[in-house]
Formats: C-alpha cells, sequence, structure tokens
C-alpha cells in the first residue's frame, strides 16, 4: 500500500534549492493543458524533434556530440531541452542576456529543421521550434528564444494576458526611428483615394484589379497579390494627371473640380516621390551594412554571417513589405532580408492566403519581429549588428534597452526560484 | 550596390525559375539570400530539374499559415 505524504513537512525540504523541481510543480499545478487540471508537474511524453517544414531541406548527417558547457562560464544557462542549445546560449550568448533568460521561466525548445519559429499557444509561456545541425543554428536559437522572452516577460512581469506582451512598449519609438528613417510614410492619400473612387484596370496582361467605391483598407489589401501595391501607386500617379488634363480641357473649366484634381495629383506626386526616396533610404542601409565589418563574415560558426537578413528584416517591418513589393515588379534586388509577402501587411502571401486580417495583426508581426532581431543582435557576443541598429534606430534602441534592463532588475513573486545566476 | 557572392548566383537561380515557370521561387520564414542562398539554390534547381515551381508557403502545414506561429 503506498503511504502519502506531505513533502512541505518533512526536514529540509524548504532548504531544498532546486528550481527545476520548483517550476516543474508550479506548471503542474497549473496543469500543463492550461486547463487547470493539476498534472503534478510530469512533462507530458512526446517526441522533441518534428520533421521539416521544407521537406526539401539538405538532410542533417550525423553530428558530433554537444562538447560540455566550460566550468568558467558565467551564469550558464540550462534549457531543460536538448544540451545543445545550452550549449549555444553558453558559448555565443552574453553573461548578462543568459542571466535574464535565467530569471524567468524556460519555455521548450524542439529540434525543428524546417525554419524555426516560435508558438505562442504551446505550453503556459510557448514552445521554440528551432535547428540543430544548420549553419545557422545560433542566429536561429537567439532570434527564436527573443520572441519567447518578449512573450515570458509581458506575461511575468507585464502582467499582459495576451501573447508577446513585451514588445507593445516599444512601438512609438520605432515608428519615430522608422519615420525618421524615411521607411514609414504618410500614405493615407492612397488609401483615402482608393476607397473614395475605387479602381479598375488590368492590374497584369492576365488580371484585372477591380475595387468598388467605399471599399475599407481590409478590402483594398486582401486581394493584392505580391507587387500589385506597386503597380496601384503606378497607376494612381496616371489616373490622377490624367484627371488634372481632363477638367482643364473643357470649354469651361470647373475651377473647384480643376482645384481639387490638381491638389489630388500633387498629393500623390509627393507620396510617390516619397516611396522613391525610401527606396534610395534602403539601399543606403545596404551600403552601411555591407560596409561594415558583417559583410567580411560568411558561414562561420557563430552566425553572424546571418545578421545581414536580421538588419533587412528590420526594414522589412518597418516598411510592411513593401520594398519586397517593389522588388516583385521592378526586379530589382536590393533587400538583405526579410519575411516576404504578406506577412507585416493585410495582403496576400505567395500562395494567396492571408495572414494578417487587420491593421493590429500586421502590426503585431512588425512589432515582435523587431523585437527578436534586438534581442537577437543584443544576446550575441558580437556587437557590430548592435551598434548598427543604435545608429540607425537610436530611441527603439534606448527603450529596448529599458525594457532589457526593467526586466532584469524586476522582482518577480517567483524570481529567486528561477535565479541561476552564479557561477558555476 | 554591393552583393556577396551567393546572393548574385541566388539571384542568377531565381531568374532561370522565372524564365521557366513565370514566376520567381517562394521561401517561408525569414528570407536571408546572403546566407542562405546555397539551399535555396539547389532547391531551385532541383525544382527546375523536376518542373514544379518552387513555392514552399504551399508546402507548409495549414496550422502553421494560420498567424497563431511567430516566424
Amino acid at each position: 500500500m503506498r503511504k502519502c505524504v506531505s513533502l512541505e513537512d518533512e526536514p529540509g525540504f524548504q532548504q531544498i534549492y532546486s528550481p527545476v523541481l520548483t517550476q516543474a510543480i508550479d506548471r503542474g499545478l497549473k496543469g500543463h493543458s492550461g486547463t487547470g487540471v493539476v498534472d503534478w508537474g510530469y512533462a507530458l511524453v512526446g517526441p522533441d524533434t518534428k520533421p521539416g517544414r521544407k521537406a526539401k531541406t539538405k538532410p542533417v548527417g550525423k553530428l558530433p556530440p554537444t562538447p560540455p558547457v566550460d566550468p568558467n562560464v558565467v551564469n550558464p544557462v540550462v534549457t531543460g531541452s536538448n544540451v545543445y542549445f545550452d550549449y549555444l546560449f553558453n558559448t555565443y550568448g552574453t553573461p548578462e542576456m543568459r542571466a535574464l533568460i535565467n530569471k524567468y521561466p524556460k519555455v521548450k525548445i524542439v529540434v525543428y529543421n524546417g525554419g524555426g519559429y516560435f508558438s505562442p499557444s504551446e505550453g503556459e509561456y510557448g514552445t521554440v521550434y528551432t535547428s540543430k545541425g544548420l549553419g545557422g543554428d545560433v542566429s536561429t536559437l537567439f532570434h527564436e528564444y527573443g520572441h519567447a522572452l518578449d512573450n515570458i516577460i509581458g506575461k511575468d512581469l507585464h502582467k499582459d494576458h495576451a501573447s508577446m506582451g513585451t514588445s507593445r512598449f516599444f512601438i512609438d519609438e520605432f515608428l519615430k526611428d522608422g519615420k525618421k528613417m524615411g521607411m514609414i510614410i504618410d500614405d493615407s492619400f492612397y488609401w483615402d483615394y482608393l476607397s473614395k473612387n475605387g479602381i479598375s484596370f488590368p492590374i497584369t496582361t492576365k488580371r484585372m484589379f477591380n475595387l468598388n467605391k467605399g471599399a475599407s483598407r481590409r478590402d483594398i489589401e486582401k486581394n493584392m497579390n505580391p507587387g500589385d501595391h506597386w503597380r496601384i501607386v503606378e497607376k494612381l500617379l496616371k489616373i490622377t494627371k490624367e484627371k488634372v488634363r481632363e477638367v482643364e480641357n473643357v470649354k469651361n473649366p470647373n475651377p473647384v473640380k480643376v482645384k481639387r484634381a490638381e491638389d489630388d495629383y500633387k498629393k500623390m506626386s509627393a507620396l510617390y516621390d516619397a516611396y522613391l526616396k525610401r527606396i534610395e533610404a534602403v539601399k543606403n542601409i545596404r551600403k552601411l551594412v555591407m560596409s561594415s565589418p558583417l559583410a567580411k563574415y560568411q558561414g562561420d560558426k557563430a552566425a553572424v554571417y546571418r545578421q545581414r537578413g536580421a538588419i533587412g528584416d528590420i526594414i522589412d517591418a518597418l516598411t510592411s513589405g513593401e520594398i519586397y513589393d517593389w522588388e516583385a515588379v521592378s526586379k530589382e534586388r536590393i533587400m538583405l532580408g526579410g519575411h516576404g509577402f504578406g506577412y507585416y501587411n493585410m495582403r496576400k502571401t505567395s500562395s494567396g492566403y492571408n495572414t494578417n486580417f487587420n491593421v493590429h495583426g500586421s502590426m503585431f508581426f512588425r512589432r515582435v519581429e523587431i523585437w527578436a532581431q534586438f534581442f537577437q543582435f543584443l544576446i550575441h557576443q558580437d556587437n557590430t549588428s548592435a551598434n548598427i541598429m543604435k545608429k540607425l534606430m537610436p530611441n527603439t534602441d534606448k527603450k529596448f534597452q529599458q525594457l532589457i534592463k526593467e526586466a532584469q532588475n524586476a522582482k518577480l513573486q517567483v524570481a529567486e526560484a528561477f535565479n541561476l545566476t552564479k557561477k558555476l | 550596390m554591393m552583393y556577396t557572392e551567393l546572393e548574385l548566383e541566388f539571384y542568377k537561380a531565381e531568374t532561370r525559375h522565372e524564365e521557366k515557370f513565370g514566376e520567381p521561387p517562394y521561401f517561408t520564414g525569414i528570407i536571408n539570400p546572403s546566407a542562405d542562398g546555397e539551399e535555396y539554390i539547389s532547391l531551385i534547381e532541383e525544382a527546375i530539374r523536376k518542373n514544379k515551381p518552387l513555392n514552399q508557403e504551399k508546402e507548409v502545414p495549414p496550422y502553421l499559415r494560420t498567424g497563431k506561429v511567430i516566424y
């Protein structure tokens, strides 16, 4: 017969220092499923790897055993998942950011060689899916764990019940920097004009773009394929120009109509110029990155070479994917990297689906990705990219540092249970 | 404009794909040709060889298309 004992009444129990056990008990009491059903802290049995999302990626050969953690490493991270990820954190991460990771509950990290992603709804704080044995393992892990911390800190420190609750605090700053950089443009005229007048024209040789008057921004965007935004911009410039000619070339021009048409053309021309100026600004950022030490890296173990693309992704987020849209039409290539079509706006992806159905959805992806890229640069021991971003986006950098500092200094109810910031 | 050699090779492969299928190849997640170009090129070459346009978006399981996951 099994004898039941109360562990808490056992002598010495209170002196046991085991963050893993404490975390397991806390999670157990809440229930892994999040339903509140007590499951006593046992991790559910399941595979810790998943097949690749990209079915055609190169197969990963047998990997050498993960080297042990250097005993002299400060603030070693023990994720509780595959030790390979502990090794990456402890080899390429900074001690300060390792301490931050240790301060908060850890998320499950699953090996996934089909492209990293973070699933905020899996587990109490989400689950990281990241690669093992590919060239960019370090950068994928740091980026995805940046998403995880956005979520964890948001829940534990900012008491935000929605997912990814930390990055929402620096939206104003990146919008301000984005405007200053020429990446974020006031395009309200474009949307207002389309909504007020509608449009119907052969957008490509094979396809018509039809829009009724009174359409909302969502209605307009949801039918846009890659490249359509730029095609419509060019068409609107022509339409507004022709409209001026049309109202002027009559026997008795109506001064009100002429004035209105001229105003529209002026605003559309100014917007078009702003778009072209933005293209030039993006080219200059590419030049800046490619003339920095970042340009020399290729295939290095620390995966610094992948940070060029990460800077490109910040540009992609700031411009709501509109540089890729321009590339699709112009066939010029200026982007260093990014998330492609339909991720940072409500337009269609390359497969014809829509990821976002309102402006908040697209803003969500913009802020969380900028946060994760900033975190990736901050945790990495190589600070070249962090310095570039500090120069390009000083307000965002300042706010980001402030949010990280708050998270580092916060007194959490469970903080001590997870504090592993001691030297081994 | 300064490009890495890998990027230039990738753009050439991308052009070959577009010439054959009438559309460029599409990749999911963070697109980073200057870092992952080699992998992209081999995927494009395979797509051309097998005469099937490359669009990873279409191969993504439905639950990853919903916006509930973050790349």
